[in-house]
């Protein structure tokens, strides 16, 4: 429900007004003249707001139309989107007229077979032109009752038992409203009736009595009282009461001047009843959210390029950093490729002094051929001599015999001589280390016969006489 | 209870704006993200860039000091002045003119056989074996001049102006001189060899 708001009413054509503002009645209008159709609405809306002094944006209509109108619905017990699909394809098929048709229902007492509600039903144009018209005039048409929906308010009002059916008929300008229901506000059918009682009450009479075995033979209920409200006078009580045949009373309920618009102020935007649709009454404030929220959208896309832009720049700016350095890094690399490459060579260079100019090897061989000149005894004849490089080292070889001497020992000369060679070769500049030695004895105390068979042996590898044989001698030796 | 009525254009209109609106925030979202996720990368790359050019500055110093340009050019002089050293190849080798040459009281008895011994870095020794007998002559078989030759010839052939290398010296002899002699020389030559 809303607190500030132009509640209209338009009952057979009589259009009254009242404005509330912040639940309190602020101004009230009755238009002079009756309103034929809908297609100035809004001028008739306009009307309305400056003859209450109006200032809103919320209207809510109570409509008594002849085209607007009823229909008893059984439905199985479906609820929610089921329930409204199912209403969508019955709206097509109950509709009488040709347009599409706008719609709501009001749940009734279920019927003896199925659960029911009565649907309303009023061409689709109509409705268009109201909220049109309410729009052009700068409101919101957020609620549209039948007359039907606030009548049905009026049951719990009445002196009645609580398991009494009640008819209620109010006169709403040329149309009769019609509800039946119980005093707690279950009700079992609603309808508009054509026809006012003032103007033509057989035919409401008529109508009455068929609507009351309507009642009767889908619910099995029965009607007890008829209730007329509005412009009723006692003939109307007795001529009704003579063609029906429940009791007819005169309802107790006041009818003030702007009953059914203060009534309709009571009833829920969100009631089944209401025409518009939960959707539409919030379209306003949809409105506004949309417009929100499309601007903060529009402040964030915004926000979006503008950083976008700016990172944009930064990355540009980065790469353009990264692209300026790059030709100083290839300079560099070639530079440190260059330099790499000297050091290489010089490496290179160095190992290639050191192999050639400082590893060279020193003519040894000719230095210790020269040498044995100076050290080999003269009791010794020098026959065999080589010298060879060998890995890291020289090794040596001598080999010879002991020159003619007319010593009864010559063994022993033998002995002496290559003795001596041996210290000189071991002890002279080139420092030989002596590894074997064939003809010198091993110690003082050595025997001729050891040293001979020695000689011997040495003499037999490298030929000769026996005499020679026995006074030969052979020294090998390493040196560094 | 919820009121039922028809949904008009306007409804479906809303949806499509607001359809519009999500997609234009989800491309401001996006568009704001990938602005943004580019920049670390970029970033990277400037940072690797420097880190790239500091780190080849430091290295080329101390390229530049180790080692010193004069020590290099010193290398490098002594360098080509070693080279001097070397034979070029096999072929120069082989016509040395000291391997020809017949040394006073002594005859080469065959021609000296030159062949490639190994390769050290990039360069290659050859071997070459010279075999000498003293010659007949009296003079040179009772005197130990064959041996002085050999010693003045051994000594030659050391003391050229290439690297040869005196590796080995055979000597026979008989009661007062030589009568064979067999050296081995190492030649260097810059040849890698076959």
């Amino acid at each position: 429900m809303t607190d500030t708001v132009l509640s209209l009413s338009l009952l057979g054509g009589h259009l009254k007004a009242l404005a509330v503002q912040r639940g309190v009645v602020v101004g009230t209008w009755q238009r002079p003249t009756t309103v034929e159709d809908f297609t100035d609405f809004s001028s008739v809306v306009r009307e309305a707001v400056a003859g209450t002094r109006y200032v809103g944006d919320a209207v809510s209509l109570v409509l008594a139309h002849p085209r607007l109108n009823q229909q008893l619905v059984e439905t199985p017990p479906i609820h929610g989107f089921n329930l409204r699909w199912f209403l969508e394809r019955r709206v097509k098929q109950l509709k009488t007229f040709n347009t599409d048709a706008a719609w709501s229902y009001q749940p009734t007492e279920p019927t003896k077979n199925a659960r029911a509600l009565v649907l309303h039903l009023f061409p689709k144009p109509f409705w268009d032109q109201l909220m049109e018209g309410c729009q052009q005039a700068g409101l919101h048409l957020t609620k549209l009752l039948p007359a039907t929906a606030v009548l049905s308010r009026q049951l719990k009002e009445l002196p009645i038992a609580e398991d009494e059916l009640a008819l209620v008929a109010a006169d709403t300008g040329g149309t009769t409203t019609v509800i039946i229901g119980r005093k707690n506000g279950q009700v079992y059918l609603a309808r508009s009736l054509s026809n006012s009682w003032s103007v033509y009450p057989d035919r409401v009479n008529v109508d009455l009595n068929r609507t009351i075995l309507y009642v009767k033979q889908q619910f099995g209920a029965t009607v007890n009282s008829l209730w007329l409200f509005g412009n009723v006078s006692e003939d109307n009580v007795r001529a009704m009461q003579a063609a029906v045949r429940v009791p007819v009373k005169t309802s107790p309920v006041q009818l003030s001047p702007f009953y059914w618009n203060q009534e309709a102020q009571k009833v829920a935007d969100e009631d089944s009843n209401n025409l518009v649709s939960p959707e539409l009454q919030k379209a306003p404030r949809r409105r506004v959210l949309l417009r929100v929220t499309g601007l903060l959208i529009g402040l964030l896309a915004l926000g979006a390029v503008a950083t976008a832009v700016f990172f944009q720049a930064l990355v540009r700016d980065r790469l353009k950093q990264a692209d300026r350095l790059q030709p100083r890094a290839e300079k560099l690399q070639g530079r440190k490729g260059d330099l790499q490459q000297r050091e290489v060579d010089y490496y290179r260079q160095k190992e290639f002094l050191k192999l050639v100019s400082e590893e060279r090897v020193q003519p040894v061989s000719g230095w210790f051929f020269g040498y044995l000149g100076e050290v080999v005894p003269e009791e010794l004849l020098l026959t065999h001599f080589q010298i060879k490089r060998q890995t890291n080292q020289w090794t040596i070889e001598l080999a010879g015999t002991l020159q003619p001497t007319t010593n009864p020992a010559p063994a022993a000369v033998l002995a002496g001589a290559v003795s001596s060679l041996r210290d000189r070769l071991s002890s002279g500049p080139f420092h030989v280390k002596i590894t074997r030695t064939v003809g010198v004895p091993e110690g003082p105390a050595a025997t001729a016969k050891r040293i001979s068979r020695t000689v011997t042996q040495a003499a037999g590898a490298t030929g000769g006489s026996t005499a020679d044989k026995e006074n030969r001698f052979v020294i090998e030796g390493a040196m560094r | 209870m919820k009121a039922l009525g028809p949904i008009p254009p306007e409804i479906y209109r809303a949806l499509t704006v607001r359809l519009i609106m999500l997609i234009v925030f989800a491309g401001s979202v996006g568009l704001a993200w990938w602005s943004v996720i580019q920049l670390p990368p970029a970033e990277r790359k400037l940072e690797q860039q420097n880190k790239r050019i500091a780190t080849l500055e430091s290295d080329i110093q101390f390229l530049e000091m180790k080692p010193s340009p004069l020590e290099a050019e010193q290398v490098a002089a002594k360098y080509n002045q070693a080279q001097q050293l070397l034979f070029s190849g096999l072929e120069e080798a082989k016509g040395w003119e000291q391997l020809k040459r017949q040394p006073n009281l002594l005859l080469l008895t065959a021609e000296p056989e030159v062949r490639f011994l190994g390769k050290t870095q990039a360069l290659s020794i050859l071997s070459a074996n010279l075999e000498l007998q003293a010659t007949n002559s009296p003079y040179s078989r009772y005197t130990n001049s064959a041996y002085k030759a050999l010693l003045d010839f051994a000594q030659q052939l050391t003391s050229q102006s290439k690297r040869v290398d005196l590796m080995e010296l055979t000597i026979s002899g008989s009661s007062n001189s030589v009568s064979v002699a067999k050296i081995g020389l190492h030649l260097w030559t810059q040849e890698t060899g076959p």
